[in-house]
């Protein structure tokens, strides 16, 4: 996998001199006349956004028992909640909250993000303190305001329950523990991936697969810029950005707290104030409210702050219209066996 | 072999493996760390050309960038154990690359909203000459910087962004211009520092120094392990030498094995020549003791022969007394009774007839006692005669010569006549009781031989009542017979003194024998053991008797014929069964 990648890697400068071979019609494309026609670029050059890879098998017995223990309210030192109480899978991978409601009630201090293809990100979080999801499983659990898990009591609870305790040692060599419960969830959330979504096939060359709008959406998005950041297969989760480079947000929203430093939390460095790992924009129509924050209730609301604090621009309505329909054209569900 | 060599070769063993261990160079261990190092320089490759070609480009992904930053995370965190400050060095680098990404997100989204805005400004119509020049001074400084992004170039747009010429600064799309134009002055100043930072961390000088600590730390190892196979060479010469010493030994000890097995040889033949010697004197004197045994068993029966003369000379005498007695009265008898007769031929046939004469004659030769008396004397000589005859016929019976083989024999029959040529020797001091069992088969036997068995018993009964009679009961021999599960069974009992319990395995000793000298020699319960356990397979066995004093012997002999016998011939065992005497 990594000496593909890295193949891929220097092919780079072949492609890229094709690139520039084709610039100029590249920038009469960037010059506009969006509404008349769309061409994406002949396949094979390069694109700031890709389709997703395939989803591994989402019947794996790991996969399914992960998808158990998801489910599982067990996971929490009081029983009341299960990571899928915050992650819903049908409902877009969150909870639809402002901020998530822990196990005992209280409110957590971000919103819930998506788990639906979180495995393609870099890294886990708002504030990307965890690079792995096993990480941020384990400091999910653990969390007193989330679910409030002591791992070994944790351990034991899960025990009682013979016909899990035989599921995990057909699966493990040393059967049921911690590590294998979050082995076994972490599995179940790298399978939790929705290729197919009518742009990705668009991408992959069906151009039935879209209307007029989504294509000119994709025009707008790429034009306006949001694509400097939300680009890749995952259409973001592969940077830090500051929220707020062409105006300050959070002095105009006020009331700021701990959560808005952001990655400074992380790293203690005074570049990394309000710095967020950029999301995912992949089923983002299902995953309101928006920001970390929460504070934008619809993707209007969301498109338009950004655009004015990230990208220093306005937008109008009927641009609006397109960039909805164009991130609308992102979603996709994740199959049935894993629901 | 000793538990002491067995510790020694268990710690023989240790110390090598131990020095095998210990002169191990690290070497896997610096593979190890020169893959990682190896991995480290490769993606760092990777994120430094990714970044340099990135820094301005707009149709880029950043997702190849993550990867080999990825990558190189994991590469940074296999190191750290060994090279602690390269590390760091790298997390300081990844942070640059996650800084980038930010740095360049920015610079390509202002870069495009510039060239973008000024296009659009030229299309602005009605442009005043000097809004036109402004525009095109702001195109060319934005060109030059984006080509050389320096401070002078910076300095330059700055000058160009920073006018008031009306025209564009009323306009919308200034707005939206001029703070990008800002923003990507100041994002490339970082820019320019963070990538003059990035390209001057000194990660190949801290890899370089990270062989160079590993290169010593292995040559220390080397030495440290050079030392370890002197040892190890040490203990294998040793080990060598002790080999050569013990092959050498063994050799040795090998070849006087082999003198000595010679010598053995040599003297193994020497004595097998005497041992065939000895063999061949052996079986001389083997067959010598046969001949002698033979001959013992021959004078032993001569013996008992001789002993019974005198006896059955008695047994004959007295009957042959009474004979000669009645025979002397018939011959008297017959001279009255010839008086008689030749007074009956005088007066009856010549016609002499004389009454007085003949009433004397008559009267004289007192016929009724003559009637009376000589068929009485007549019927005594011939019982008499039976008498002797019975002896002399079980004298012929008990001697009789049959050779050596087994016959079917009636056990019964040669107990009586045993018992008859006995008698004179226990019927003056025991009664003989004779229970003889009616269903007792004929039993394959040679009767001769056990003729003098029971010779021997009855002899030794009656001579042990004879020498210390019961005093209270009446002195008696009891013999008899029985068939107990497919053996015979003969009982010879005693009422006499008995024998003390520690001669039992002695008695059947040849030449053993308690009585005085002269009145035995010995042989007698010596030949009636080898007669019944060797020519008969029976065994026979001495007790006390159940009740009161005495002895008992017990003779059984199997009824069925010997195993040899029943296989050479089939018919033996279906003949056995016609052999039952009938009661």
């Amino acid at each position: 996998m990594g000496s593909l990648r890295f193949q891929t890697f220097y092919a780079m400068p072949f492609w890229f001199s094709i690139a520039i071979f084709l610039g100029g019609c590249s920038e009469n494309r960037v010059s506009g006349e969006a509404e008349q026609s769309f061409e994406l670029p002949a396949l094979g050059t390069f694109l700031p956004v890709s389709p997703l890879p395939g989803a591994p098998d989402p019947e794996a017995p790991i996969v399914q028992l992960g998808k158990s223990l998801f489910h599982d309210q067990r996971l929490s030192s009081n029983g009341s909640i299960s990571c899928a109480s915050c992650h819903d899978i049908a409902a877009g991978g969150d909870d639809g909250r402002v901020t998530s409601i822990g196990l005992n009630g209280e409110k957590t201090s971000v919103n819930a993000p998506t788990v639906l293809n979180s495995t393609f990100n870099f890294a886990q979080f708002w504030d990307g303190r965890a690079r792995t999801i096993e990480d941020q499983i384990r400091e999910t659990l653990v969390s007193e305001i989330e679910m409030g898990a002591d791992l070994s009591a944790m351990e034991r609870r899960l025990r009682r329950d013979d016909e899990l305790v035989s599921r995990f040692d057909r699966l493990y060599q040393n059967g049921l523990n911690t590590d294998n419960v979050i082995d076994a969830i972490a599995a179940y959330v790298d399978a939790l991936v929705t290729p197919g979504a009518p742009f990705d096939r668009f991408l992959n060359g069906d151009s039935t697969a879209v209307s007029k709008e989504v294509a000119a959406g994709y025009q707008l998005f790429t034009d306006l810029g949001c694509i400097s950041c939300h680009q890749g297969r995952n259409l973001g989760g592969n940077l830090f950005q500051t929220f707020g480079i062409m105006g300050d947000y959070f002095a105009d929203r006020g009331d700021v707290t701990i959560a808005d430093y952001g990655r400074f939390n992380v790293t203690g460095r005074e570049q990394d104030r309000y710095k967020f790992k950029v999301p995912t924009l992949r089923n983002v129509a299902r995953t309101a409210p928006y920001f970390h924050d929460g504070s934008a209730a619809t993707l209007e609301d969301a498109i338009k702050i950004m655009v004015q604090y990230q990208l220093g621009r306005n937008v109008e309505p009927s641009e609006l219209l397109l960039l909805v329909a164009f991130l609308e054209s992102l979603s996709a569900d994740v199959s049935g066996p894993l629901l | 072999v000793s538990a002491q060599g067995i510790a020694g070769a268990i710690l023989l063993l240790l110390t090598i493996l131990f020095l095998l261990r210990s002169s191990e160079t690290g070497q896997t261990a610096f593979d190890d760390v020169e893959t990682d190092l190896k991995l480290i320089e490769s993606h760092g490759t990777r994120v430094g050309v990714a970044m340099s070609f990135l820094s301005f480009e707009l149709q880029m992904d950043f997702d190849s960038l993550t990867e080999a930053e990825a990558d190189l995370r994991a590469a940074a965190n296999g190191i750290e154990a060994v090279n602690p400050d390269l590390k760091t060095l790298l997390d300081g680098q990844l942070t640059m690359v996650e800084d980038f990404k930010s740095l360049q997100a920015v610079l390509r989204n202002s870069r495009s909203i510039i060239e973008q805005t000024i296009k659009t400004l030229w299309t602005t119509p009605d442009l005043s000459q000097e809004a036109e020049n402004s525009l095109h001074e702001l195109e060319r400084s934005f060109l030059d910087f984006i080509a050389r992004r320096d401070p002078q170039s910076a300095a330059e747009l700055r000058r160009a962004l920073d006018i008031d010429q009306p025209d564009l600064v009323s306009s919308e799309l200034w707005r939206i211009l001029e703070p990008h134009g800002e923003t990507i002055i100041v994002y490339n100043d970082r820019m320019t520092l963070l990538m003059g930072e990035f390209f001057t961390l000194p990660v190949p000088q801290a890899i370089a120094e990270t062989r160079r600590t590993i290169s010593r730390e292995i040559a220390e190892a080397t030495t440290v392990a050079g030392r370890y196979r002197i040892g190890l060479f040490v203990v294998a010469v040793l080990l060598l030498i002790f080999s050569a010493a013990k092959v050498l030994e063994v050799s040795q000890y090998l070849r006087m094995v082999q003198r000595t097995n010679s010598e053995l040889d040599r003297r193994v033949k020497e004595r097998t020549v005497e041992l065939s010697k000895a063999n061949m004197a052996l079986l001389n004197e083997i067959h010598e003791r046969e001949n002698i045994e033979a001959q013992l068993r021959l004078s032993q029966k001569l013996e008992s022969i001789g002993q019974l003369a005198a006896g059955v000379a008695h047994e004959i005498n007295t009957p042959t007394q009474f004979v000669s007695d009645n025979v002397a009265f018939v011959d008297e008898a017959w001279a009255k009774v010839s008086e008689i007769v030749d007074d009956y031929e005088k007066s009856t046939i010549n016609g002499m007839r004389d009454d007085a004469r003949s009433r004397a004659i008559w009267e004289r030769s007192s016929p009724d006692f003559l009637r009376e008396e000589i068929p009485a004397a007549l019927s005594g000589a011939g019982s008499g005669l039976k008498q002797i005859s019975d002896i002399v016929r079980a004298m012929k019976e008990f001697s009789h010569p049959r050779g050596d083989r087994l016959e079917p024999s009636d056990l019964n029959a040669a107990i009586e006549n045993t018992i008859m040529v006995a008698r004179s020797e226990w019927k003056y001091v025991a009664k003989i009781e004779v229970d003889l069992a009616d269903d007792l088969p004929l039993v394959p036997c040679n009767v001769t031989t056990m003729n003098q068995v029971m010779l021997n018993l009855i002899v030794n009964a009656a001579q042990a009542i004879g020498e210390s009679p019961p005093e209270e009961e009446e002195a008696c021999i009891r013999i008899s017979t029985e068939v107990k599960g497919g053996v015979a069974e003969i009982c010879v009992e005693d009422n006499g003194p008995g024998i003390p319990e520690e001669l039992y395995e002695r008695i059947f000793d040849p030449f053993f024998t308690t009585k005085d000298v002269g009145k035995g020699t010995g042989q007698g319960l010596g030949i009636a053991y080898r007669v019944v356990t060797q020519m008969h397979r029976g065994t026979i066995a001495v007790s006390r008797r159940h009740r009161g004093r005495g002895a008992r012997f017990v003779v059984r002999l199997p009824i069925s014929p010997p195993a040899s016998a029943a296989e050479n011939d089939p018919a033996a065992s279906s003949s056995a069964d016609s052999l039952v005497r009938s009661a």
